[in-house]
């Protein structure tokens, strides 16, 4: 099946304001989705590290579709293929996955912090419950991913310090809330700063996170980004079944990451000789 | 009574955002601003230019808050004061005012795209409005001159269904829901927009700006020149200044020494016009 692309209005939309509503996407396999959602984090103890989720503290899988054949398989679904080749380019990466039971607020901050110069990376989040504003819907920012603006860099970075130093309530930041229903896509730059608030305590979201190809003279800044998975102690970036269940058109967005991840392993055993439990977020 | 300043986060606020919401700052005012303004379009046959408000096009009369001491003395009001202070220093410039019927929706625009020298409206709504009867939507953030977004979204909006895929209506925003005695400020430079509302929308405003350098008085004086197209032979109403005292006329003196050319601006546009400016 060919890849289904964006329009150039949404690309332009996507590129003004950082970031994408697609509702409805990918509707006709949500039931399915969220079964697979189910089927991994049971086999996982249900929630953090091995243990059930008890609604306190958000529990992380990481890679998270990697673990499952048909989550696997989004990656090939032409829609999320076009999507990603709409704004990345044909040959972009997979850069893993998590799945999550968030808890509560999640506090604005935004995924990276990079020049437009450098690689663009994608976040795909797949929400598997319906949300709206105030109970726990994705709230971002709209415009403050433009790294060098003065309107985004007086928002700070990753960490987002400008905004925290405004002394508004999180949940008064002016922003526009996504309001998801199972099946639609939401897609943001990394530089987009992005929260949720009054949301439950065991809302199920997962990502499918992606970049534009690293040329060979950034090679170092590549292995660099893949070196901060050692906090989730993966020893390799991607799982074993997403690399056995590829063909060949998923494998082209895979083989950069695996040939470049041979230091993750031993990142990985000094984290956890440091860390008491794999990170959360 | 001394100015009410605006908290140092309300500042950041507007700095970081380009406009503030301060919900029932004039609430105690707003019956009888109000009144003052029907009283101000009564007096000039209810609509624009002398005609009555039928409706179907905006109504507009500038300088409005000028028209009546009542309104004349919202420049002495210590929260007003107090915020154009904190804003724009204790010696910011009267710039006009207008007061509106306005009719259905306003495209996206802003009211200037000034690099440095800091303009702001203050807002005054006076019926309830919510996001979609014609309440105010601002974009934060859209009013930093020279960020690739601001710039941006200048190019997008006049044409948002074909550039961006979406309606002017749907396009990312933040809506200030209003009631009477509400004000929202906003900076000249911020897109604004709203959608929906009814065909007798009352509200007016107050514009205001830093004061002029003195090596850059003429281009205040081609700010002012922009006031001949609502057909003013000055830019203050005869009220505002025989109503001022020490303290207002601080804030008027810049403009009045620098409007001497408007007339003659003015003279010029009742050749070339059917009627004066609606906006």
């Amino acid at each position: 099946m060919t890849s289904l692309s964006l329009n150039p209005q949404q690309l332009e939309f996507f590129r003004t304001f950082g970031f994408l509503h697609l509702p409805g996407l990918v509707a006709d396999r949500i039931e399915q989705i969220s079964g697979d959602f189910e089927t991994v984090f049971a086999a996982r103890g249900g929630g953090h590290n091995g243990k059930p989720h008890e609604g306190k503290a958000r529990s992380v899988i990481v890679p998270f579709i990697d673990n499952h054949d048909d989550l696997c398989s989004l990656l090939d679904d032409p829609r999320v293929h076009g999507v990603a080749t709409s704004l990345l380019g044909d040959d972009f990466n997979y850069m893993s996955s998590d799945g999550n039971y968030y808890v509560g607020d999640s506090g604005w901050h935004s995924d990276g912090w990079r020049p437009e110069s450098y690689q663009l990376h994608v976040k795909f989040a797949f929400y598997l419950d319906p949300l709206t504003r105030d109970t726990g819907a994705l709230r971002v920012i709209p415009g403050s991913h433009r790294y060098g603006d003065k309107f985004a860099d007086s928002l700070g970075t990753d960490h987002a310090e400008g905004i925290a130093k405004l002394g508004v309530p999180g949940r008064d930041i002016p922003a526009f809330a996504l309001q998801t229903k199972p099946g639609d896509l939401a897609v943001f730059n990394f530089n987009t700063k992005h929260s949720s608030w009054g949301g439950g305590s065991w809302r199920r979201m997962f990502t499918i996170n992606l970049a534009q190809r690293y040329p060979e003279g950034r090679i170092s800044d590549l292995k660099s980004y893949i070196g901060h998975f050692a906090n989730y102690w993966a020893d390799r970036v991607y799982g074993e079944r997403m690399i056995s269940t590829a063909g060949p058109q998923r494998m082209r967005h895979l083989e950069q990451v695996m040939a470049n991840d041979g230091h993750l392993a031993e990142l990985t055993r000094q984290a956890r000789e440091k860390m008491k439990e794999p990170a959360r977020g | 009574m001394q100015p009410i300043p605006l908290s140092p986060e309300q500042v950041a606020f507007f700095q970081t955002f380009g406009y503030l919401s301060l919900p029932g700052l004039l609430a105690d005012r707003a019956g009888q601003m109000i009144n003052d303004f029907e009283e101000v379009f009564a007096g000039r046959g209810g609509g624009h230019a002398g005609k009555p408000h039928e409706g179907k096009a905006r109504s507009c009369i500038v300088a409005f808050a000028d028209q009546h001491e009542g309104l004349c003395s919202l420049l002495d009001d210590p929260r007003v004061l107090g915020l154009a202070r904190s804003l724009l220093g204790e010696d910011f410039n009267y710039m006009g005012s207008d007061g509106n019927y306005y009719v259905g929706d306003t495209g996206w625009h802003s009211d200037g795209a000034h690099k440095d020298l800091l303009h702001i409206k203050i807002a005054l709504y006076l019926d309830p409005l919510t996001r979609d009867t014609g309440a105010l939507r601002v974009i934060p953030g859209s009013h930093f001159v020279g960020d690739k977004y601001g710039d941006s979204l200048t190019s997008m909006l006049s044409d948002s269904k074909n550039k961006l895929g979406v309606d002017a209506s749907e396009v990312p925003a933040v809506a200030l829901e209003t009631a009477p005695g509400d004000v929202a400020v906003f900076n000249h430079n911020t897109k604004h927009a709203a959608f929906g509302g009814g065909q007798w929308r009352r509200m007016f405003t107050l514009n205001l700006c830093q004061r002029y350098p003195d090596e850059r008085i003429q281009e205040l004086k081609d700010y002012i020149s922009h006031a001949a197209r609502f057909w003013l032979d000055r830019v203050y109403g005869e009220k505002m200044v025989s109503t001022a005292n020490p303290q207002r006329l601080r804030h008027l003196e810049q403009i009045m020494a620098n409007d001497g050319h408007l007339a003659e601006l003015s003279r010029k546009a009742r050749q070339t016009m059917k009627e004066p400016s609606r906006g």
